[in-house]
């Protein structure tokens, strides 16, 4: 007769640990390749509004923001507020933010450059055209109100 | 000294996990998957004590938005709905309605004479903008005969005025921007589907001759919107 070997308590199966650092190297991946850096911290609140007749923009180096909301912090007041690279402006600021950020481009793309205004869809227009007509005064005609994808005709604006 | 040999040395893998976390939370706190986009337009030059254009009534569809969000388009009541219609109407004038603008038909000879005028204009002061912006303007009206044939469009003094309160909102703004844009758009993508065969959606810009076709759309039905500012009407063209 054969002689069975005595079974030892067996410990538990290691698991292979080699393929943990592949999975996260493709998450890393996709993160890398699906996302963009965020340009700064928003320090107001922009609700964006929807409209569907709206153009992608591709090209981000080109395009400089301005952050129209009410501020996150409270303490700060309900109006809203210019945002310009990651701290408040006036909006006598903004014709030094579009001119430094001119400078900071190379000659070719200058005529290029777009201005994305990121306005809350709750704020008023009259600081909107404000900003409008300092843009104008510093020839940055090529502006883009910002908005997110959405059927505008099909449901009542209010 | 009894050393147990491993095999070819094992890299232990848990620190290489380690690392591609820190370079994965890295990432997700520095980037947003934002795409963006929006309504693009051109702003007009600004001009210091410019006079206002004095423009005929019926070259300007009148858009009115009060801060409350109640519309006016020429003075009556409107919705969205409406404002699309009426801007269609308006670029179109297919009835000859004297409250329109009137079209002007656009063929060969006129470009060709046009070009040659501003082409002159040019040589005799090279610096003159106006007459530079004039000439671009009748070569693509050219390319556009050489398209689709002569074609009649609105006159070039003809705009869609949008005047609001300094407190109506931003979102009835855009609702009024956007269903101007839609309702050019549709004008276009009628024209092209009837020219070319192909959807204005689908034309590429960067493909050579779908941009002819784009820019044959775009001069058939033009985009151009006055934003009333205090003290100044200014137009701002797309």
């Amino acid at each position: 007769m054969a002689r069975f070997k005595s079974k030892r308590p067996r410990r538990g199966v290691a698991i292979s640990t080699a393929s943990l650092p592949d999975i996260i190297f493709m998450l890393l991946f996709f993160f890398m390749v699906s996302t963009v850096m965020r340009e700064s911290e928003l320090l107001v609140q922009v609700e964006q509004p929807e409209a569907d007749e709206t153009v992608k923009l591709e090209n981000r180096s080109l395009v400089d923001y301005i952050y129209v909301g009410a501020p996150i912090d409270r303490s700060k007041g309900s109006n809203p507020r210019i945002q310009l690279n990651d701290h408040f402006g006036t909006v006598q600021e903004v014709q030094n933010f579009i001119d430094l950020k001119r400078k900071n481009r190379p000659e070719n793309q200058r005529d290029k450059a777009i201005t994305a205004l990121k306005v809350d869809a709750r704020a008023e227009m009259g600081i909107v055209s404000d900003i409008k007509q300092e843009l104008r005064k510093v020839n940055a005609l090529k502006i883009c109100y910002s908005t997110l994808d959405g059927a505008v005709l099909a449901e009542t604006w209010r | 000294m009894n050393s147990r040999r491993r095999g070819p040395g094992e890299i232990n893998a848990g620190s290489m996990a380690d690392i591609a976390f820190l370079l994965l939370v890295f990432f997700l706190v520095t980037t947003t998957m934002d795409t963006d986009g929006g309504i693009l337009r051109n702003l007009s030059p600004w001009i210091d004590d410019a006079q206002p254009p004095e423009i005929h009534e019926r070259n300007v569809l009148v858009v009115k938005i009060n801060m409350h969000g109640d519309m006016l388009v020429e003075g009556q009541e409107s919705d969205l709905q409406q404002l699309f219609e009426a801007t269609q109407s308006f670029m179109t004038n297919a009835e000859g309605n004297a409250n329109h603008p009137y079209h002007r038909q656009i063929n060969r000879t006129l470009c060709e004479e046009r070009i040659a005028r501003y082409q002159q204009a040019l040589t005799n002061d090279p610096s003159d903008r106006h007459s530079k912006r004039l000439l671009n303007q009748w070569k693509y009206r050219l390319q556009t005969v050489d398209l689709i044939g002569a074609y009649s469009t609105v006159n070039d003094t003809a705009v869609i005025s949008i005047q609001n309160d300094r407190g109506t909102r931003y979102s009835y703004f855009i609702g009024v921007q956007n269903a101007i844009s839609a309702s050019i758009t549709e004008l276009r993508d009628e024209l092209c589907q009837k020219h070319f065969g192909i959807s204005y959606h689908a034309l590429d810009p960067r493909d050579p001759e779908e941009a002819l076709m784009l820019n044959a759309a775009k001069q058939v039905y033009p985009l151009r919107i006055s934003e009333a500012e205090p003290f100044q009407t200014q137009v701002v063209n797309q």
